[in-house]
């Protein structure tokens, strides 16, 4: 028997017995003159208003369950999911990589890797490895840096051949020699691997590199191990796999790819026979248009989904037979300063701008309703759901309180205007504040803090940009003051891109780095660049938490909130485990193995 | 006429070109083909330079505009910017299921505009002609976009628990059931059948009023009332004398109704999952893909003219009073 506890970071499980939610409003009077025809579009109005009622109320009541299996899982069947973004092509080193849905829907299921990250942010070794590599069993070993992966004897591709270190040789060839290949960071750090054991294999760095777990698996676009013998040694992959993959390593195999439909057929060769797959088959389909893809699970042509939580989600998922599993993901959102613009190039500034941000405020107004247990992020770059690399103090201290903000400017020799704002030396506290036009939420938070702001006497001035203007020349040119957007947090806590001194842009390096911020803490960036070549997790985690600290103590931006993310399915047909990796980065769909018919 | 239509096939080429400069403005102004990779901690500023250079992100917007205008007059219309599949064979399929879906919906919305409204000019304060008039406002102010969801709802949700079936009459998304391999008609006709009804509505409404209107003025010429005189069975006064009379003006809107389908399609086919031309765009536009978005206008405009073209010589064809010099 196999039987998974649903485990995992997802934290709420709601059912529902209520009738959908249609949109239709059936409280509308149109007064009509008393025929025979019109007598009977009354009769026939109200029995069919009869049956809506009766046909909303009368479903699945969607009760129990909680999306785990007790028992014997039952063998066979098929499902259908709906995918609310579509792949335009599967190949896993390009930039077709770069899509979730790609992974989600793809190559997640169907190639193997190295590393894997858990439900709770940890590194682990996924079905290929005996063990993963640690300074304690050798794996791991300094001077040179080197990583062996001992891959385990039963681990076989689909047609039965072996798995070997030549295929993670090849896929290292291929990841540095395909054309448009997504990225070769850490990859290009490997100055050899060693395959004469076809079963070990043993990387050689040109120096330590902590991030070595991301490396053929982990938590990266292009992290998989391909099969050399499926494309007969070419190592320019970059028109290959854009509608199919030749081979299959994982619990499942892509049948067919199209753009109606992606169709995963059970590895029946897969060797760890725990995960072969419960289902014969699981059709993903593109329901790209969020009321349709509701409408799908409504209607029971697909029983699951992963759709973005938008807005009063929550009262659109109340339909018999569905249930949903809500969490936080690895996506946080931020306030990011410009240190070197008026008025955040002074700390005062920053740290009592920290003060007049109502975070808790955003949360309850915009949030609070859909997901109940959603929290302020108090984490300096990480999030308390992935590993361990989070301190949660760092900015636990930042609650609103205008009148602190108002008596920090005040001890700066900022003096209150006649218009309720702070000014000095003629200057007025006046802050442009911008995100990506279009998006709803943030449009609303924005408002909501400007409003809290003016109570502390500062002032936000409204200017969004469109998101290609936003990236592609505001923040990079550091040509903003206050922008709100959000970064990922990675299972590796390396954020040396975004907040080292030497990734400032700026016109003397042709504004290249990530350090839109301008924050510029030699303490800090030593310790990032320490911690980037620490391979002991304890060691490596004191030196980002001082990191944080020193993030808090510089207010060098201000976290806001990880943003949820929702599992949904069909309790009523589909056993679980289910929703228990909504999480994580790998989607509710990771363990589709363990799902089954009911 | 031949000159009129040369005439008309040489206006059309800046025009074509000024909507490809204009598409081509917005899409960089307003999208980042790269914003999802900038995100990614995993890209470091080396991979995001290379990539841009790849894909040719890093030259200026015209050279940019002028290097794909220059492949495209050549007939090579590259790949998207994000995978190695043509523009070319994904247009290809998106043109044959959006005619596929246009002209079922079209052909739909013909047959039943002009029936109702043959058949409300005729019952003139009928009971029909009230319920014609009514269904047509109702239909003309109802967004697509809604009843498109509605009818997802009735026929997915409701028609299936009252008649207690194991599927729908009636498929609400999609070309096919999903895992299905190969080609079924009846399969097809079924997924066909919402998106042409969503498509057809708004157009029915249209069709009846107008012809309902044109046919209310050729009923009451003087030339049927000749017709009747002379003791002409009242069919074929309908049929022969006066509908086809009526139908002059309908022709040349239903020409350039058509030929705007193509661009037209877009909130039906995003609803019903139909990949034709619409979600093409959609998709394209959201990922700042302008190889795709670019031959996407040409193409659809390239439709309206022709198809205006069309309307014009129709025109001419059944009014032999019209001549274009």
């Amino acid at each position: 028997m196999r039987q998974s506890p649903n485990k995992g970071i997802a934290y709420a499980v709601v059912g529902c017995t209520g009738p959908p939610d249609t949109g239709v409003r059936l409280d509308e009077e149109v007064p009509v003159r008393p025929s025979k025809y019109a007598r009977h579009l009354t009769k026939i109005a109200l029995v069919c208003a009869i049956a809506l009622i009766a046909a909303a109320c009368g479903g699945d009541g969607g009760g129990g369950g909680g999306g785990t299996t007790e028992g014997q899982a039952k063998q066979g069947g098929s499902i259908v999911i709906a995918a609310e973004q579509w792949p335009e092509c599967l190949n896993p080193i390009t930039s077709c990589a770069n899509a979730s849905w790609l992974v989600w829907v793809g190559w997640m299921h169907v190639m193997p890797r190295l590393m894997e990250v858990d439900t709770k942010g940890n590194y682990v070794a996924s079905d290929l490895l005996v063990e993963a590599p640690t300074l304690d069993n050798g794996g791991l070993k300094e001077n040179p840096f080197t990583v062996t992966f001992k891959l385990k004897p039963e681990a076989v591709w689909e047609d039965g051949s072996q798995i070997t270190s030549e295929d993670v040789k090849y896929t290292w060839e291929v990841i540095m020699k395909t054309t448009g290949t997504i990225s070769t960071t850490g990859y290009e750090q490997i100055t050899s691997i060693d395959t004469k054991d076809p079963k070990t294999v043993v990387m050689t760095f040109k120096a330590p590199y902590a991030d070595w777990w991301d490396l053929f698996g982990g938590n990266s676009a292009n992290g998989v191990v391909l099969k050399k013998a499926a494309f007969n040694g070419k190592v320019d992959l970059g028109k290959e796999m854009q509608t199919s993959y030749p081979f299959s390593g994982g619990p499942w195999t892509l049948k067919s790819y199209s753009n109606q439909q992606a169709v995963l057929v059970r590895n029946a060769k897969y060797w760890n026979k725990d995960k072969v797959p419960n289902l014969d088959q699981v059709t993903f389909v593109p329901r790209t248009e969020q009321s349709t893809e509701l409408n799908s699970l409504r209607t029971g042509e697909a029983l699951a989904a992963f759709p973005q939580p938008t807005p009063a989600i929550t009262k659109q998922l109340k339909a018999p037979g569905l249930k949903y599993t809500s969490g936080v993901g690895t996506t946080y959102e931020g306030l990011w300063m410009n240190h070197g613009a008026f008025p955040f190039n002074d700390v005062k500034v920053r740290e009592a701008f920290g003060f007049a941000v109502d975070r808790q405020g955003v949360i309850d107004s915009l949030y609070k309703a859909d997901f109940p247990d959603m929290k302020v992020l108090n984490c300096a770059g990480w999030v308390p759901t992935v590993s361990d690399w989070c301190n949660a103090n760092d900015f636990a201290d930042m609650s609103y309180q205008p009148d602190k903000a108002k008596s920090i400017l005040q001890g700066a020799g900022w003096t209150m205007g006649g218009d309720g704002i702070f000014t000095k030396g003629g200057k007025r506290l006046s802050i442009q504040y911008s995100t990506t036009t279009g998006n709803k939420t943030r449009e609303d938070t924005q408002q909501l803090l400007k409003e809290k702001a003016k109570a502390a006497g500062i002032e936000l001035v409204i200017k969004n940009f469109a998101a290609t203007q936003l990236f592609e020349s505001k923040l990079p040119k550091r040509d903003f003051v206050l922008a709100e957007y959000a970064q990922v947090a990675a299972p590796d806590p390396s954020v040396t891109s975004i907040l080292a001194g030497d990734q400032i842009p700026s016109k003397a390096n042709n504004f290249s780095g990530q350090n839109f911020l301008g924050w510029n803490n030699a303490q800090a960036t030593q310790l990032m660049k320490e911690s980037d070549k620490t391979i002991d997790h304890d060691k490596r985690r004191s030196l980002i938490q001082q990191v944080g600290k020193l993030e808090r103590q510089d207010v060098a931006w201000i976290p806001m909130f990880q943003k949820p993310l929702i599992t949904v399915w069909n309790d009523s047909r589909l056993a679980g485990p289910i929703g228990t990796y909504t999480s994580t980065s790998y989607s509710g769909f990771f363990n589709m193995f363990d799902w089954s018919m009911k | 006429m031949l000159r009129f239509v040369l005439r008309r096939a040489l206006f059309s080429i800046p025009l074509l070109l000024i909507a490809s400069v204009l598409v081509f403005t917005v899409i960089h102004l307003t999208t980042d083909p790269v914003a999802g990779l900038r995100v990614n901690p995993r890209i470091s500023p080396a991979d995001m330079e290379r990539y841009r250079h790849d894909l040719g992100l890093d030259r200026s917007g015209p050279q940019q505009y002028f290097a794909w205008l220059g492949n495209f007059v050549q007939g090579n219309w590259g790949t998207s910017l994000f995978s190695s599949i043509s523009v070319s064979s994904q247009i290809r399929e998106a043109i044959a299921n959006s005619v596929v879906l246009g002209v079922t919906g079209f052909a739909l919305a013909l047959l039943l505009g002009l029936g109702i409204g043959v058949i409300a000019a005729v019952r003139q304060y009928s009971v029909f002609d009230y319920v014609a008039t009514s269904g047509a406002f109702v239909a003309l102010s109802v967004p697509v976009f809604w009843f498109a969801l509605i009818m997802q709802l009735v026929f997915g949700v409701y028609l299936v628990q009252w008649l207690h079936l194991t599927e729908p009459i009636l498929f609400t998304a999609g070309m096919s059931v999903p895992g299905s391999a190969g080609f079924d008609l009846v399969d097809r006709l079924r997924h066909l059948a919402l998106p042409a009804i969503v498509l057809a509505v708004q157009l029915v409404a249209v069709y009846s009023r107008y012809m309902r209107a044109s046919m209310l003025e050729v009923l009451g010429s003087d030339y049927l009332r000749t017709a009747r005189a002379k003791g002409v069975r009242e069919r074929q006064v309908i049929v022969n004398h006066g509908m086809r009379n009526a139908l002059i003006p309908i022709t040349t809107q239903a020409a350039i109704d058509f030929g705007s389908l193509a661009a037209g399609l877009i909130a039906t086919e995003a609803i019903f999952q139909w990949p034709g031309m619409g979600a093409l765009f959609v998709r394209a536009m959201n990922d700042g893909d302008y190889a795709i978005a670019l031959p996407w206008v040409m193409l659809t405009m390239a439709f309206v003219i022709v198809f205006n073209l069309v309307a014009d010589i129709l025109y001419a064809v059944l009014d032999p009073r019209i001549r274009y010099a």
